[in-house]
């Protein structure tokens, strides 16, 4: 199976997940807030008059669990739904191979769950 | 020492300690209002009740206190502004008369804290979304208008001529803090998100424990909002008559944390905290009116009837699509009309009698002259109030705008008009802070060696 992971603007998140949903079928998600940076450039905060920067802006981290077949679709389908129309901080999406994919339940590899469901 | 000396020296011990029980009112709404909402507004939503009270203290100080209480004619005050070091130590002199059991001074502290309430109560429904500086002018344009209207309910005006029954401000602060957020929430719109359609979408509140904080410090300052507002320790030949005073009160609020229960469990299926607490807001709103007034049990009728007008009020309004984040509209609104009209029903006539205010209400005598008396209070303060305060904000809309922009909201008010987050720990790599390796329940034996890092890298790799 694949992994695909997504960093996206917190107010995308419900966005990108029920595009998914729609696009692709893919049911199932776990979403991690984060802060992180990219090419955007951060906040500046004060702080009692001391001002300092901030390179962290609030993200969202999305972990899919997909069918291999599923995987480009899933990908198109985040990044054009985290889109955001600004110049940057849309963040990423990229995945990796999964292996020994098991539903916890039933203790089996997570294709056969699914079928057996 | 006088005994004339005495009792003066206990009415001004009694007025100054209400005063200030009902000054820590402001971080009851800090609390009860940052609760209520979203965790990038906390800060700024608690801290705008220093800058408020703030500007309401000295406005008042300037203008307001000779306008509601100096002495003049039955529309404002026009004696007892910027008052002199004499008048506020004098009793029952010019230019206020109208305090005959304490010197002026305590007047005004327990006068400005019962502005400072009612303006307290306007941002509640216009949370989130305003511009800083509406804050600063229209502060002080409120704490005018509120002046005026008090005036004529208690400071020898015209509606206090005709008899209306308002004991400590139902009407006065409630009704008419509730009017102006009503103004303001219309003229703003609501927060980003809050309606799709007709659809309205729950924006929770980020911190109930806070909420419920707020609630109970509310509830506590109560004691000296309604009970201080005999303005001495004995009333008519009642000696303590603020004890029975308070009782009322507590007896009304009692009713409305149950009421408010009940009823959200009826219609929502779950006693949801948030409408627990508006339950006993309401009842203390409408209490405020009656608490002198009125028979305990009449209390408790208030009291359980306001639990139920603050949660149907609340889905009300949000039905209407008015966003209103913290309930303003319905608790202090619904509810002071509610309690205004209650003490025309069912104000004793021996109470009226010692208040010397009016006549008992409608199931003593029979008689709709008092309803009456307090619908027309009613009435011309809801027109005077609701009017100058939508026209102000109006004008402010059209000159200098009074909703933040869409980024500003969107990132949130704490970051983007002061710069800083209530809570900065979650966003911000802070040297020792949350989710850094020295955070306190992180630091195992593996670390001890370690000196500190000025600036720790925060735990995960970011993308």
């Amino acid at each position: 199976m694949t992994k695909v992971e997504a960093v996206v603007l917190r107010e995308r998140v419900e966005i990108v997940i029920d595009a998914v949903e729609d696009e692709t079928g893919h049911v199932g998600v776990t979403v991690v807030e984060a802060v992180g940076h990219g090419r955007e450039p951060g906040i500046t905060h004060e702080y009692r008059g001391r001002v300092f920067e901030s390179r962290f802006l609030p993200k969202a981290l999305l972990t899919f669990v997909v069918a291999d077949e599923l995987a480009d679709a899933v990908v198109a389908t985040i990044a054009d739904a985290a889109r955001s129309g600004n110049d940057c901080g849309d963040g990423l999406v990229w995945t990796t191979p999964a292996y020994r994919v098991t539903h916890n339940r039933t203790g089996l590899p997570l294709e056969r769950a699914e079928k057996a469901a | 020492m006088k005994n004339s000396d005495l009792l003066l020296a206990a009415n001004t011990l009694w007025v100054v300690v209400a005063a200030v029980l009902v000054m820590f009112m402001q971080a009851g709404f800090a609390f009860l209002e940052a609760g209520l909402t979203r965790m990038k507004n906390a800060a700024h939503i608690a801290g705008k009740n220093v800058l408020i009270f703030a500007v309401c203290s000295l406005v008042y100080w300037a203008v307001g206190f000779g306008i509601a209480f100096g002495d003049g004619g039955s529309v404002i005050g026009t004696h007892g502004f910027a008052p002199s070091v004499d008048s506020l130590l004098a009793v029952g002199k010019a230019p206020y008369a109208f305090f005959t059991t304490v010197p002026a001074a305590a007047g005004y502290l327990f006068e400005v804290v019962f502005a400072g309430v009612s303006l307290a109560i306007v941002w509640g429904a216009m949370a989130e979304r305003a511009k800083l500086w509406v804050y600063f002018v229209f502060g002080a344009i409120f704490t005018v208008i509120y002046s005026i209207t008090s005036h004529w309910v208690w400071g020898g005006g015209w509606l206090m001529g005709l008899g209306m029954q308002d004991f400590a401000g139902s009407t006065v602060v409630h009704y008419q803090g509730a009017l102006a957020a009503l103004a303001g929430a219309l003229l703003l719109g609501a927060r980003i998100g809050k309606f799709e359609g007709r659809r309205a979408n729950p924006i929770p509140g980020h911190n109930i424990p806070y909420a419920v904080l707020g609630t109970i410090i509310l509830w506590f300052g109560w004691f000296g909002f309604n009970p201080g507002s005999t303005l001495a320790v004995v009333t008519g030949h009642k000696v303590g008559y603020f004890a029975y005073v308070a009782l009322t009160t507590n007896l009304a609020a009692a009713a409305g944390a149950l009421s408010g229960a009940v009823t959200a469990w009826l219609v929502l299926r779950k006693p949801d905290i948030s409408m627990i607490l508006n339950g006993v807001l309401a009842a203390l709103v409408a209490v405020t009116a009656a608490s002198g007034f009125v028979a305990p049990w009449a209390a408790v009728v208030i009291g359980l009837v306001s639990g139920v007008i603050a949660v149907v009020g609340v889905l009300a309004v949000e039905r209407i699509g008015i966003d209103d984040p913290i309930g303003a509209v319905s608790v202090h609104g619904a509810a002071g009309v509610w309690g205004t009209i209650a003490t025309g029903l069912f104000a004793v006539p021996a109470l009226a009698k010692t208040l010397n205010t009016g006549q008992g209400g409608l199931v003593y005598t029979g008689s709709l002259h008092q309803v009456w008396v307090q619908l027309i209070g009613l009435a011309a303060v809801g027109a005077f109030t609701f009017s100058a305060s939508f026209a102000c904000l109006w004008a402010m809309k059209r000159l200098w705008g009074i909703r933040v922009e869409e980024e500003t909201e969107t990132a949130g008010l704490d970051v983007s008009e002061h710069g800083m987050w209530g809570y900065p720990e979650f966003y911000i790599p802070v040297p020792g802070g949350y989710g850094t390796e020295a955070h306190g329940h992180l630091v195992g034996h593996a670390h001890e060696r370690r000196v500190p890092q000025p600036s720790p890298e925060p735990v995960g790799e970011a993308a």
